[in-house]
């Protein structure tokens, strides 16, 4: 059975937020909802330091707290281990925000407009339809699983500028990025948790 | 433990230290949501001990209206609220979600037809509505402070605490009696509940950054004078005072409705800090 997963090189990433933008295009997700995040970080000690991006999103835990946490069935793991939402299903208790150590969950208290006063523009309209965004539940990055099933990559994959991001099986230890873990040993962001990440970041 | 942020990647603020993240989910509802489960489970457990109606029925009605009423109003979707029942196999909402339920029925039933079985169902449901918050908030691992074991039994005498402290004077108002027992019991409980919260914090204090940093959250600032005056003065040290002071059996109503007052108040404003305290870990690899 497959197991989906990315890599991300922060050699490559520049932090110029195309990701970000990527998704949002992808998914139009309403105000202040980012499934897809960039924060800066900082490392080492005066004089020595680098400020660096660390792209950051729903990591698909092999073992994900936000699933065992949910009393109602609403986030599920496909066979391949995307984590994703049933919205039809959420009711909103927002148990899996305080269970995810990633901070990768969002609460539509409500569809909000972009252009405030306007109301929904015919583009919020159709995609908040399509996407099946409810009020009232949680949301997160799906993987883009439509984009995957129809043998697509994930559009923060697709649209990174510097090719930073790769995305495979991971299961497959010939695939590109089980290589790139191991190759470059990539690393799982808390590890501590025990929640198996299946986003790897191949430090600087 | 923790790396420091000079050895692993670590989000830092401006000033050079740890971007910690509270957490803003669970607020005001969630607290009320604890809080009544605590005291009115343990009240009903108080007053099933003394077999005290009254108690009991204000017990039942604290868990089933007032915490019922806050969950419903916190939930995003409230009209899908019985599908948390699906899953107790792994989350403890549907666990507590099913334990409030066997505890507002069993108790009800009990309040009317008194039959002893029924009585220890409701209790032993009871004493699942008084500690499953705790557990809820210890299998949070994102939230370090709160990952302890220690914190259901936390919660657990926290609501025994605070039910009998409101049971005893209930109980003389409504009798006239004195219950010298339970007045030992709740010093006796007010005692545990002051080693455990030490145990707690220290215990936090040295597991990790993050639950450090909730420590001290909880130490400075608003938070801070809400815990030690809230919480250790009038929460602890005054109840404890009065109690030793009056001695078991020999306090005024006036004073007894005063040491309940303090022991509630107490136990709502440490719910209410460990909430605010409890803070993400930073992502760091």
């Amino acid at each position: 059975m497959p197991r989906l997963g990315m890599v991300i090189d922060l050699k490559k990433c520049a932090g110029c937020y195309a990701c970000v933008a990527a998704c949002k295009s992808e998914h139009a997700t309403p105000p202040g909802v980012f499934w897809c995040r960039v924060v800066k970080q900082e490392t080492g000690t005066y004089p020595r330091v680098r400020r660096s991006p660390l792209p950051l999103a729903c990591m698909h835990c092999a073992d994900p707290p936000c699933e065992q946490v949910c009393p109602t069935g609403a986030t599920q793991k496909r066979a391949d281990g995307v984590v994703f939402i049933d919205y039809t299903q959420c009711m909103g208790c927002r148990a899996c925000m305080i269970a995810c150590p990633y901070q990768a969950r969002y609460f539509l208290a409500e569809l909000r407009p972009y252009y405030e006063g306007q109301g929904l523009t015919p583009y919020e309209q159709f995609h908040n339809a399509t996407n099946g965004y409810v009020e009232g539940t949680v949301t997160k990055c799906d993987f883009c699983k439509d984009r995957v099933d129809a043998g697509k990559e994930p559009a923060c994959v697709a649209n990174c500028p510097g090719k930073a991001r790769y995305f495979g099986d991971l299961s497959d230890p010939d695939s590109e990025i089980s290589r790139l873990v191991r190759d470059r040993r990539g690393l799982q962001l808390h590890p501590e948790f025990g929640t198996n990440p299946s986003v790897y970041y191949l430090p600087i | 433990m923790e790396k420091t942020p000079a050895s692993a990647g670590l989000l830092v603020d401006e000033r050079g230290g740890l971007r910690f993240e509270a957490q803003s989910q669970w607020r005001v509802l969630m607290l009320v949501a604890f809080f009544t489960g605590g005291l009115g489970a343990g009240v009903y457990v108080a007053s099933w001990a003394l077999n005290f109606v009254p108690g009991m029925i204000l017990g039942l009605f604290l868990v089933a209206v007032v915490k019922g009423g806050a969950h419903i109003a916190y939930l995003g979707r409230p009209e899908r609220c019985w599908r948390a029942l699906k899953r107790p196999r792994t989350s403890w909402i549907s666990r507590g979600l099913i334990g409030m339920a066997i505890y507002v029925v069993c108790g009800t039933l009990y309040v009317i037809f008194r039959l002893p079985p029924l009585g220890w169902v409701s209790v032993a449901a009871a004493v699942v509505v008084m500690s499953y918050a705790g557990y809820l908030m210890a299998f949070s691992p994102a939230i370090p402070f709160w990952n302890s074991s220690l914190l259901p039994v936390l919660f657990l005498v926290f609501s025994a605490e605070s039910g009998t402290a409101l049971a005893i004077p209930l109980y003389a108002t409504f009798t006239r009696g004195v219950i010298q027992p339970l007045e030992m019991v709740e010093t006796l409980l007010l005692v545990l509940v002051g080693m455990i919260v030490f145990s707690y914090l220290y215990g936090a204090y040295h597991s990790s950054l993050s639950a450090r940093e909730s420590v001290l959250l909880l130490m400075r600032g608003s938070l801070g004078a809400l815990f030690f005056i809230g919480v250790v003065l009038f929460g602890f040290v005054v109840p404890l005072t009065l109690a030793f002071l009056n001695g078991a059996g020999t306090a005024s109503l006036v004073s007894m409705w005063l040491a309940a007052f303090l022991v509630i108040q107490g136990a709502l404003s440490f719910r209410w800090v460990i909430l605010r305290a409890g803070v993400y870990a930073p992502p760091r690899y």
